[in-house]
């Protein structure tokens, strides 16, 4: 299995270095040159990610990491993923696809099916991902991408490992990556709407105030009684501590599971037979903290010793682990 | 127990003016005896959710007592809720009437364009990619640079290759929620027709639902096969962020919508949009409004 890496332009060689030297066999990254960001900003990027920090800005800075992970004999992977792009955007996407081909870019993760038949309009001898933001939730899914010249499908974040086996077994001729290490989002990527920007923090993480009522039916509604309250907003209180909203996490993370948050260590050998091929760390943004997740996966992977036991004590927060609340699959 | 308008709710106001919002914005751009000649029924966000073969039968049964056409509403799905809806594809092929089919999901698509050629899929809210946010409700936001918004404005649905690729799917119809930034796409001589659905902007969805998990112990709690008691058809959650006396650094707070509304796993937003902004939508080429006089979950 290959341990596929997020990074972008803060990190520098020495840092690729270390995360190759720790087990990271793929890096993927996204780009967001100014000539993009002084028309669309950054809440308009050229993948689903929309902060600065999250991309490479500079193509010379991408261009050096991409000389030193092929000196490493590893494979870089460049991510436009964003829903949806318009007419007038293409020019200058299409011109980042080019340079990305030409730099020696080993694949290309897409969402947007314009963008997709475009790409393969240009007959670049150039892998194609199906990111996890199209939504490959069942076996018909992957067959249609694989009709379409797809090499690799990455799963969304919340699927269980059966059904990822199913669609495996149902389209063996893929490649399949799935979520291992961090950011896991409350919602569904694919069917995401609102953009991450233009409030304090995401759309899912915004600390609105809430009141619970019973719906009786066309427009008639009615308060709930103080049972039901109280189990709501005990439900509510779990719900945040396993969506990580920002109270719970400063109350019970220790400082290294900030650089891991959620996490799949103990299932990583039932992904392994179940045909899953590389291990996503969704830490675009945080690759400077990126290598303590890669070197607990590899640290799993080396020692083969796949036991819950022994993946919390490598993850060395028991009590999270019990929660089972940060897990990608439980 | 108070039923109904009761002003201490925040958010019932809305609730209870659905149909009041119907009647002053919507009914008066209608064509003089505009009627109601289709009638949604399924779900879009849950396969949990997804009707059996009853409960369609029972449905195809009232629209047909009241001379409606039916169109079913699927939502996206695992192979478990491809299965599900299968049993309900393999019947309504069999009916004489070819029945329309919202599909919300690639492998929906594939399955109707593979195996049911009687079956017309019309492409759903869900594969619009469209931005919808909350906090442009009001104002869209300062600083805003011309770009972005046009791309907050537009999806890729009318570009050339994906427009191809969903006409050989045969796809002729695109269903879209009306968005606070505004649709700049014109329909008109696209080969598609358009739909947009009102008062209920879906903003975001996903499978793991807290309130899905109200009755389930802690450990069993927001786990992907763990079983609701649908409580999403009992309750919903009124967000709102509480008012403050600042004008400058709080922007996002005025602009943004006092009516969201999460139902089960989906967070929906009121239309508030003005009469003018719906008749540019029929200018737009938009000819079938899909209303929901309640929360569609």
């Amino acid at each position: 299995m290959k341990i596929t890496v997020g990074i972008d332009g803060q990190i520098d060689e020495p840092g690729l270095i270390k995360l190759a030297s720790l087990g990271a066999d793929e890096f993927f990254c996204g780009v967001l040159p100014k000539e993009w960001y002084d028309i669309y900003g950054s809440s308009a990027s050229t993948g689903r990610r929309t902060w600065m920090l999250e991309h490479y800005d500079d193509w010379n800075k991408l261009k050096k990491a991409i000389s030193v992970i092929h000196s490493l004999k590893k494979k870089i992977i460049v991510a436009f993923n964003a829903l949806s792009y318009y007419e007038e955007q293409y020019p200058l996407l299409l011109n980042f696809v080019k340079i990305s081909y030409e730099l020696g870019v080993d694949a290309l993760i897409v969402s947007d099916m314009e963008l997709l038949f475009r790409i393969l309009e240009l007959n670049y001898k150039i892998d194609i991902h199906i990111s996890s933001e199209s939504g490959t939730y069942n076996t018909a899914t992957a067959a249609l991408f694989a009709s379409l010249g797809a090499k690799r499908i990455i799963f969304p974040r919340h699927m269980t490992i059966e059904e990822m086996r199913g669609i495996i077994a149902g389209n063996k001729n893929l490649e399949y990556e799935c979520f291992i290490m961090e950011q896991r989002c409350p919602f569904d990527g694919a069917y995401c709407t609102p953009v991450h920007g233009w409030l304090k923090s995401s759309f899912c993480q915004e600390d609105f105030k809430r009141t619970l009522h019973k719906h009786l039916g066309n427009e008639r509604v009615t308060v709930v009684s103080p049972d039901e309250y109280i189990k709501w907003k005990d439900n509510r209180n779990l719900y945040e501590i396993w969506a990580m909203g920002v109270n719970s996490y400063d109350s019970i993370l220790m400082p290294r599971d900030y650089d891991i948050m959620q996490c799949g260590l103990c299932s990583i050998k039932k992904l392994a037979e179940i045909g899953i091929t590389s291990l996503k760390i969704s830490s675009r943004g945080f690759s400077l903290q990126s290598a303590l997740s890669v070197q607990l996966i590899g640290k799993v992977l080396r020692n083969a010793d796949f036991s819950e036991a022994y993946c919390k004590s490598v993850r060395a927060n028991p009590g999270i682990c019990d929660m089972k609340y940060m897990c990608y699959y439980r | 127990m108070p039923v109904s308008g009761e002003s201490y709710m925040p958010g019932s106001k809305a609730i209870n003016n659905v149909r009041k919002l119907f009647a002053e914005i919507l009914s008066p751009l209608l064509e003089a005896g505009s009627r109601f000649i289709r009638m949604y029924f399924g779900v879009e966000f849950c396969q949990h959710l997804i009707p059996t073969l009853d409960e369609l039968k029972s449905v195809l049964a009232i629209a047909d007592e009241k001379k409606l056409d039916i169109t079913l509403v699927t939502p996206y799905v695992t192979d478990e809720g491809l299965l599900s809806l299968s049993k309900l594809f393999e019947y309504l092929e069999k009916r004489t009437k070819k029945t329309e089919v919202v599909v919300n999901d690639f492998g929906v698509l594939k399955l109707l364009h593979d195996n049911y050629p009687h079956l017309k899929p019309i492409y759903g809210r869900l594969m619009n990619k469209m931005t919808r946010m909350p906090r442009f409700a009001k104002q869209l936001p300062q600083g805003i640079k011309p770009g972005q918004l046009k791309a907050y404005q537009r999806c890729s649905l009318l570009l050339p290759l994906y427009k191809k690729f969903l006409l050989s799917m045969g796809v002729e119809r695109l269903e879209f929620d009306i968005v606070s930034q505004g649709i700049k796409m014109d329909f008109s001589n696209s080969q598609f027709r358009a739909s947009f659905y009102y008062p209920w902007t879906y903003i975001t969805t996903g499978r793991v639902c807290e309130i899905g998990a109200m009755n389930l112990s802690p450990e069993k709690k927001f786990d992907l096969e763990a079983s609701c008691r649908r409580e999403c058809q009992q309750y919903y959650v009124h967000l709102f962020e509480e008012e403050c006396g600042c004008t400058g650094n709080c922007e996002h707070k005025t602009a943004a919508s006092k009516y969201i509304f999460q139902k089960g796993n989906t967070i929906f937003m009121l239309c508030e949009a003005p009469q003018p902004v719906i008749k540019n939508l029929f200018l737009q080429g938009f000819d079938r409004i899909v209303y929901e006089p309640c929360f569609p979950i």
